[in-house]
């Protein structure tokens, strides 16, 4: 349909804009995550390596909720 | 030209009193329905992933908040400008006028192409540098949530290389154990609407979720331990966090009971004297909207200032990290370090194209990677991109329930094409001029 096409578009042209921010980084020799210095530092002086104890605790959730069944005993999944 | 302004309202003491769907302190009624402006033309119902409103076409529709994701694709496709949200916009105002604060702009990439719409300027305009000297300018510090994006990659990219050497590489060593409640296929967890969807309807689905944090909580966590003892030198407890998010969910993930992970955290190592309260991780989420609202009550326009390049290392980011506002961006971001890691060698290019959702509902994609510790023999990962939860998202889950998906990794944006069309960003008349064609109701006198 007609709104379609129009919200199509605007999309388009939003993911265009992040697609540029990326060749941007790209040039800047900064493509990938791991590649990151700040993320380099914050492993190397603060919270070691992924999945280590630190992580565990500031980075990970334990906590996804069965939400229809909050009201019986709050059950979980984590 | 220019946005449609979308009517917000503070929240209440009900807000957080939980009940039904929602725990204690979580923040319910994000969204509502003005039912003086509400038609009843039943867009918005065609919107919606989760069936949560209600109202025949013609009547006055209401929200189910029992039901609601908070995702807010009601109110970014409403004609009529009859659906309103909640905005923690005065809370954080006055906070930033408080010195006794350091008050840190958590900012996701998806608003980067889209603030500049609020100032007159076309969809996809990137601001950067511009964006964070206003930010700086309005009296916030920074720390990226593109910064966030590149750890949730290397926290989520391992948890999924753990998973492949468990469930795939048939490697059981005791430090990969915990995996064996974590089957194949991977979901991503960035998108708090799509959660909220899995815990609401598809609890099956849950231990198959990374239990790594969204890049907002992570951003929320690091800053109140890492960035405030190590590299600013400031009292946790004088922080005040707030998300700039795309998105309405994200108000109500930062008010999940469970993300006061720094709290626990500096309390356990002893940072914390032993009266201090419990405080989130986030606490407050403005929409991209509330931000640009926030900006013109300061005389701000961000267009107007001059750039200014980073300054702090929390301002560092990569592209993976920029893309994850796009459907497809967190599978790509992912597969670029992943590749990295498992291969132990760069990929040719790092654009990935096959797994970019652009604006096609589901896209599938196999790719080989050489397994360095196979002697660098290929392994075939087949990835599903779903790109809005409403009508694609169903098949995929009901294959992974009995056993029968194909896939190892599959990202879910609730929202069509990532995090730019979220429900916290500008409603462009783009979206909205189609009134005249295709109204099914003639216009309320």
């Amino acid at each position: 349909t007609d709104f379609v096409k129009k919200r199509n578009k605007y999309i388009k042209m939003r993911q265009k804009g992040l697609y540029k921010d990326d060749l941007r980084c790209q040039r800047n020799n900064l493509p990938a995550s791991h590649l990151n210095p700040t993320v380099e530092k914050f492993y190397r002086d603060f919270a070691e390596h992924p999945l280590s104890e630190t992580a565990h605790h500031l980075l990970h959730t334990h906590h996804y909720y069965v939400r229809g069944k909050l009201n019986m005993k709050g059950e979980r999944h984590g | 030209m220019g946005v449609q302004k979308i009517a917000t309202f503070s929240p209440s003491e009900k807000t957080f009193t939980g009940g039904g769907t929602f725990l204690p302190g979580e923040v319910k009624g994000i969204i509502r329905i003005n039912p003086n402006k509400c038609v009843g033309c039943d867009t918005c119902r065609h919107h919606c992933p989760a069936g949560a409103i209600k109202g025949s076409l013609g009547v006055t529709h209401h929200i189910e908040e029992d039901l609601c994701l908070s995702c807010g694709q009601c109110l970014v496709n409403c004609p009529f400008g009859a659906i309103e949200q909640m905005s923690f916009l005065d809370e954080v105002l006055s906070r930033l006028k408080d010195p006794d604060y350091t008050v840190v702009a958590i900012i996701a990439p998806a608003v980067r192409v889209a603030l500049a719409e609020e100032f007159g300027a076309p969809p996809g305009t990137l601001t950067v540098h511009r964006m964070h000297a206003a930010f700086k300018k309005a009296g916030f510090r920074i720390y990226e949530n593109n910064l966030a994006a590149d750890q949730t990659i290397m926290e989520e990219g391992y948890e999924f290389i753990a998973k492949v050497k468990y469930w795939l590489l048939g490697d059981k060593t005791p430090e990969l154990e915990k995996f064996a409640e974590h089957p194949l296929p991977h979901f991503t967890s960035c998108c708090p609407a799509w959660i909220r969807y899995a815990e609401l309807y598809w609890p099956d689905i849950l231990p198959h979720i990374s239990g790594a944090k969204s890049p907002q909580q992570m951003a929320g966590a690091t800053v109140k331990t890492w960035v405030a003892l190590r590299l600013w030198n400031i009292d946790p407890r004088k922080i005040y966090t707030v998300g700039i998010m795309p998105c309405t969910a994200k108000i109500y993930e930062a008010s999940r009971p469970e993300f006061k992970s720094a709290f626990y955290w500096l309390k356990e190592k002893g940072h914390l004297p032993e009266d201090t309260p419990p405080f989130p991780d986030v606490d407050a989420v403005l929409t991209t909207r509330d931000a640009a609202e926030l900006f013109r009550c300061l005389n701000i326009n961000p267009l107007n200032v001059s750039p200014e390049k980073e300054t702090d290392i929390t301002e560092v980011y990569t592209g993976g990290a920029t893309i994850f506002g796009n459907s497809g961006g967190v599978t790509e971001a992912a597969l670029r370090t992943a590749y990295c890691v498992l291969s132990g060698q760069e990929p040719s290019s790092w654009n990935i194209e096959a797994v970019r959702g652009h604006t096609t509902g589901v896209r599938t994609a196999k790719l080989a990677i050489p397994l360095k510790p196979l002697g660098g023999k290929k392994a075939n990962f087949h990835i599903c991109v779903v790109n809005g939860v409403k009508n694609h998202l169903e098949p995929i889950l009901e294959d992974v329930v009995i056993g029968k998906s194909p896939f190892h990794f599959i990202e879910v944006m609730n929202c069509p094409g990532g995090c730019i069309n979220g429900g916290g960003q500008p409603v462009n008349p783009m979206g909205t001029s189609w009134i005249d064609p295709l109204l099914p109701l003639p216009l309320k006198a």
